[in-house]
């Protein structure tokens, strides 16, 4: 049912069109060409993977400098080539804290873990999605020129409850991420691939539409409505108003992919982009979009979710040919709800799982580094962070978060560091919460606080202010 | 340095809040929230059961008409709060739409649609949904694409009204009159005729192809398509009569009414009969519903209701130990789906029945797979067919694979998931949900531990704090079902010993013992808490908002007339259509 591209194409030239009429409709309002985001401006880039990696092999042997040879041996070896633009920070525990420690706060720890990781917010009791904005979203908003939001992706099947969100626009409104990457390109495209004639015309009819709806909208705002029915047309109106983007870049970087590399995305088929052996073809999809977005400046921050919560598929391919989803493996168990059998080999399994990860986020920072821009290129400019749902995934453990920074956000953010931040004590103590990490990325692309730098995020009462320790 | 962290941390950690189950371990009407709950096959659960919307999220399938500030009913049951702009559901935008242009569809326009949350259970409760998000992406989408395929010359013939002359104006404007009033559910203002009526002229130009005639209707679909009132329904009727209460207009109710019984659009008889006055008196809100109950399209918003009702989207993700049930796949799954749909069907349209067959009937509809899970004599094929079943082993929907082997683990039954799923959605007494970090494995059997109910009685009849909910409220309902192994499937000995399926339960108020599942479903057929709950989940549904105080008194109201005649289910409907609350509005504020 998605609208493909050859059929506006096919007739193009079948019809005359009277242009003067078109251009009396307005069009050219209705195609921006404003830049969402300047070139040269920094990003945020959240790639966020489920249900925890295997802790005893993801990190470096020990804290320091990090070179390609530290690397070596851990399930970061993919990105052995970019040590030098890579920082990891390790002891961080997750707030509100996961194991039942924040006695008020409600959720299990799968719900807390994807609901809180951005947004270091409690989650709702009745909806368990989070009270507040998540760190991508929140970027966006003060980045990108238009306010527009965040790119929103994720990879393979997911929960369409809490379980599958980590991105909000703002107390319990999780944003939906697109899991399509022909309707992500289409979405991001806007009808800049079109040719010119059928753009005019779709833009008009758009338009027309647009105005008409929102007039009728106006009258019946005049009305007796309640508040609640008020805001109601407020969203909605909102929520198409947003649908007016449809040229964006920063007219350096063209946003359009190479036409071959537009055609495969065309031909995967809809039905099939949430199951398990796409997992691979989709995300490098998604991944390509998504960096050619930040690239051209139709959006300043971005997320791709892997999987989901207490999900995740069965991998069999580049190697790996396991029997059991991501979940079940990473409790070791055949079943989900630990009532089965050990998984033989599983830690290793898990290895491969997160090596596999950390191939992907290579493609990420391969993608984003072909980007020249000024001196250097556009992962130069951006802070490209790679979050985890939990850290130990057996144990369902908030504790020592998993966490990798590649790209310096313009120079903000020490790099080729393996930094830990609580010397080697026990993660019990819990001295580092992750929403100050949130803080300090806001900082290093450039958000502020009326002008001032941000030194709260999350839910009151939190620690404040960024870490001191990973800023060059 | 050390990373290790105990794994008893976790258990460590916990320090819930004490949560009662009631008195003598009844009520549960005390408005628990569900924030930690998770009830499919709990926390671990995996990629797929917890994915069911109406599972966690705000369960409030308690009866909040029970406690709180008492409701003086002297005046009669009085209307209850309602927006005035309802959007469709998801389901209701594909029926409409395919009756608004007279098309089959496929795929359905809103399998791309972003999902509405379940609240208390429904996903159609008018104030959540709203178009958010990428929603009104979708809806441009759709509608593009339904104008494109309504001008295509077959289907444009379909719903145009005359024959175009000329540059075809003038059919035009007849198109936008009679299609407006069938898209908006209520004839045009002047206003709108004009606006409408100027897409004609401006559509020509705007496509790449068809002649300028479709093209002009084209642009008219495609924008009446993204209208407002096209995508909610809207009652501004704001005139309040003698007794302070807004009478809805006759196009309101006609909504209020297709959308009840038929989940889409009024037909032309019902438009007319509101253009008429018809609907001004109970009498004609009553012919009508009886003759939109008497068609087809009825069934829809039944099964759509019986499908969230009874969590049936669970069979989707179902998973079954495929060394214990090798007869298992997805086959069988979406055959259990299909077997109570038309058993529902069958009950409520076929037999005319009550809510008692729902619960009892020991008929079922059967493909082969299917009957070898039950284990039927004789030739079955790939066609369902209707089928006697022993009716000391089988009675109604609850004895049925669809909730059996949604509510059970892989390789076992679970009386905690069945036993839970009876107080909350069967009896409407939802016990608080589990706390935090409880560990969800049952003792292994030893030689005083032999069934799975020797399994749950040893893991939480023994510890006080969680025995207050399990021994009698969530357990007993659920060891009814012992019977039936973790696909549905009878069983007498569970582990080498008998099952024993008898128990003794409690639901507010009422206790119950029984011998078994049979017994049990026979009871709660008969009594009151089980009518008034499915009444409750009827009013949920079928108004599209939760229950209000104020509501106690049309649900009072409406349970006495019910249970006087006998709790059929399609009368039970007809009264939802006549209720104040139903034809009118509150004053607000």
């Amino acid at each position: 049912m998605t609208m493909r591209r050859r059929n506006f194409l096919r007739g193009a030239c079948g019809v005359a069109v009277a242009l003067p009429f078109l251009e009396s409709l307005g069009w050219r309002r209705f195609i921006k060409t404003a830049r969402a985001a300047d070139p040269g401006g920094k990003r945020l880039v959240v790639f966020f993977m489920c249900n925890g990696v295997n802790m005893e092999t993801f990190f470096p042997a020990a804290a320091g400098p990090l070179t390609a040879a530290s690397l070596m041996g851990t399930s970061l070896e993919p990105i052995a080539d970019y040590a030098s633009k890579l920082l990891i920070p390790r002891g961080m525990h997750m707030v509100p804290k996961g194991w039942g420690q924040d006695a008020d706060t409600p959720g299990d720890d799968h719900a807390k873990g994807m609901g809180h990781k951005l947004t270091a917010e409690a989650l709702d009791p009745g909806t368990l999605y989070a009270r507040g904005i998540s760190v991508d979203q929140f970027a966006a908003q003060k980045l990108n020129a238009d306010g527009g939001p965040a790119m929103t992706l994720s990879v393979g099947w997911r929960h369409s409850n809490w379980l599958g969100h980590i991105s909000y626009s703002g107390n319990n409104t999780p944003v939906t991420p697109e899991g399509n990457p022909w309707l992500t390109y289409q979405d991001l495209m806007g009808l800049g691939g079109l040719d010119e004639m059928v753009k005019m015309q779709i833009a008009a009819r758009r338009q027309s539409v647009l105005d008409l709806v929102e007039d009728e909208f106006k009258s019946l705002k005049a009305k007796n409505l309640s508040q609640a029915d008020a805001q109601k047309l407020e969203m909605h109106a909102d929520s198409i108003r947003d649908l007016e983007v449809g040229m964006v870049g920063n007219g350096l970087i063209e946003c359009a992919l190479d036409p071959a590399r537009a055609a495969e995305i065309e031909a995967i088929d809809p039905d099939s982009v949430m199951e398990d052996w796409q997992f691979k073809t989709i995300g490098l999809m998604q991944l390509d979009i998504l960096a050619m977005a930040i690239a051209c400046g139709a959006t300043s921050a971005g997320s791709i979710q892997w999987g989901s919560g207490s999900g995740g598929p069965i991998y069999k391919w580049d190697g790996m040919n396991h029997e059991f989803n991501h979940h079940k493996l990473s409790h070791g168990n055949t079943k989900d709800d630990n009532s089965g059998e050990e998984v033989a080999g599983y830690h290793e399994m898990l290895t491969q799982i997160d090596r596999w990860h950390a191939e992907q986020y290579r493609h990420l920072l391969d993608r984003l580094a072909s980007y020249s821009e000024g001196d250097g290129t556009v992962l130069d400019n951006s802070a490209v962070v790679w979050f985890n749902e939990l850290s130990d995934g057996k144990d369902h453990s908030y504790l020592d978060l998993p966490v990798v920074i590649a790209g310096g956000a313009g120079g903000y953010l020490k790099q080729g560091h393996y930094i830990d931040l609580i010397n080697g004590q026990d993660p019990w103590v819990q001295t580092h919460p992750h929403n100050r990490l949130l803080i300090t990325l806001l900082n290093a692309v450039g958000c502020t606080d009326n002008g001032a730098p941000i030194t709260q995020f999350g839910r009151a009462g939190l620690e404040q202010g960024e870490f001191a320790e990973l800023l060059a | 340095m050390s990373r290790h962290l105990p794994r008893y941390l976790a258990a460590l950690a916990l320090i819930a809040p004490a949560i009662a189950c009631g008195g003598g371990g009844g009520g549960g009407t005390d408005g628990p929230t569900a924030g930690t709950e998770n009830p499919g096959p709990s926390e671990g659960s995996a990629g797929t059961d917890t994915s069911d919307p109406t599972e966690g999220g705000t369960d409030t399938s308690a009866d909040p008409t029970d406690g709180g500030e008492p409701v003086k009913c002297d005046e009669g049951p009085q209307p209850g709060p309602m927006p005035r702009l309802v959007r469709l559901t998801h389901q209701q935008y594909d029926l409409t739409v395919a009756d608004l242009l007279k098309l089959n569809l496929d795929p359905l326009p809103s399998a791309e649609f972003l999902a509405d949350p379940a609240v208390a259970g429904f996903d159609n409760n008018a104030a959540q949904m709203v178009v958010k998000d990428r929603l009104g992406r979708d809806y441009r989408r759709a509608a593009e694409r339904l104008a494109a395929e309504a001008v295509a010359p077959a289907a444009l013939a379909a719903i145009l009204p005359c024959q175009p002359e000329g540059d075809g104006s003038q059919c035009a404007a007849q198109f936008v009159a009679e299609f407006g009033r069938r898209a908006f559910r209520r004839p045009l203002t002047p206003a709108e005729q004009t606006t409408y009526s100027g897409l004609f002229t401006q559509g020509p130009g705007l496509y790449p192809e068809g002649t300028a005639f479709e093209q002009g209707i084209r642009f008219i679909i495609e924008a009446m398509l993204q209208s407002g009132h096209f995508l909610y329904r809207v009652e501004l009727s704001d005139s309040a009569d003698s007794d302070q209460v807004i009478p809805l207009g006759g196009y309101e109710l006609a909504s209020r009414l297709s959308y009840l019984l038929w989940g889409s659009m009024p037909d032309d008889l019902l438009l007319t009969a509101a253009g008429a006055g018809e609907l001004d008196t109970p009498e004609g809100v009553e012919a009508h519903a009886r003759r939109l109950l008497d068609s087809p399209k009825a069934e829809a918003p039944v099964a759509d209701f019986h499908r969230q009702w009874l969590e049936l989207d669970k069979v989707d993700n179902l998973q079954k130990n495929g060394d214990l049930y090798p007869e298992f796949n997805k086959a069988l799954a979406g055959a259990m789906r299909e077997e109570t749909q038309r058993f529902v069907r069958h009950v409520v349209f076929e037999l005319e029945g009550d809510y008692a067959a729902l619960l009892t009937a020991p008929v079922t509809f059967v493909n082969a797979e299917l009957a070898a899970l039950y284990g039927l004599e004789g030739q079955y094929g790939a066609e369902f067919t209707e089928a006697a079943l022993d009716p000391q082993k089988r009675a109604g929907i609850l004895t049925q694979p669809s909730f059996l082997a949604t509510h059970a683990y892989q390789s076992s039954s679970s009386p905690i998931f069945r036993g839970a799923f009876m107080q909350k959605q069967i009896l409407c007494t939802p016990p608080p949900p589990p706390p935090g970090g409880i560990d969800p494995n049952l003792p292994a059997p030893s030689d005083d531990i032999v069934t799975t109910r020797d399994q749950v009685e040893a893991h939480t009849e023994q510890d006080p704090y969680c025995a207050g909910c399990h021994k009698s409220v969530i357990n007993p309902p659920g060891f009814a079902f012992e019977h039936y192994d973790a696909l549905g499937k009878w069983r007498d000995l569970d582990n080498g010993a008998p099952v024993d399926a008898s128990g003794e339960s409690v639901s507010g108020a009422w206790v119950f013992a029984f011998t078994d599942a049979v017994d049990m479903v026979g009871q709660i057929g008969e009594s009151a808490n089980g009518t008034r709950c499915y009444l409750t989940n009827w009013f949920r549904y079928g108004y599209g908002r939760d229950v209000a105080p104020i509501d106690r008194c049309t649900i009072d109201a409406l349970d006495a007339e019910l249970a006087a005649s006998g709790y059929n289910i399609k009368e039970l409907l007809v009264s939802l259509t006549l209720t104040r609350t139903f034809r009118f509005r509150a004053v607000e504020e």
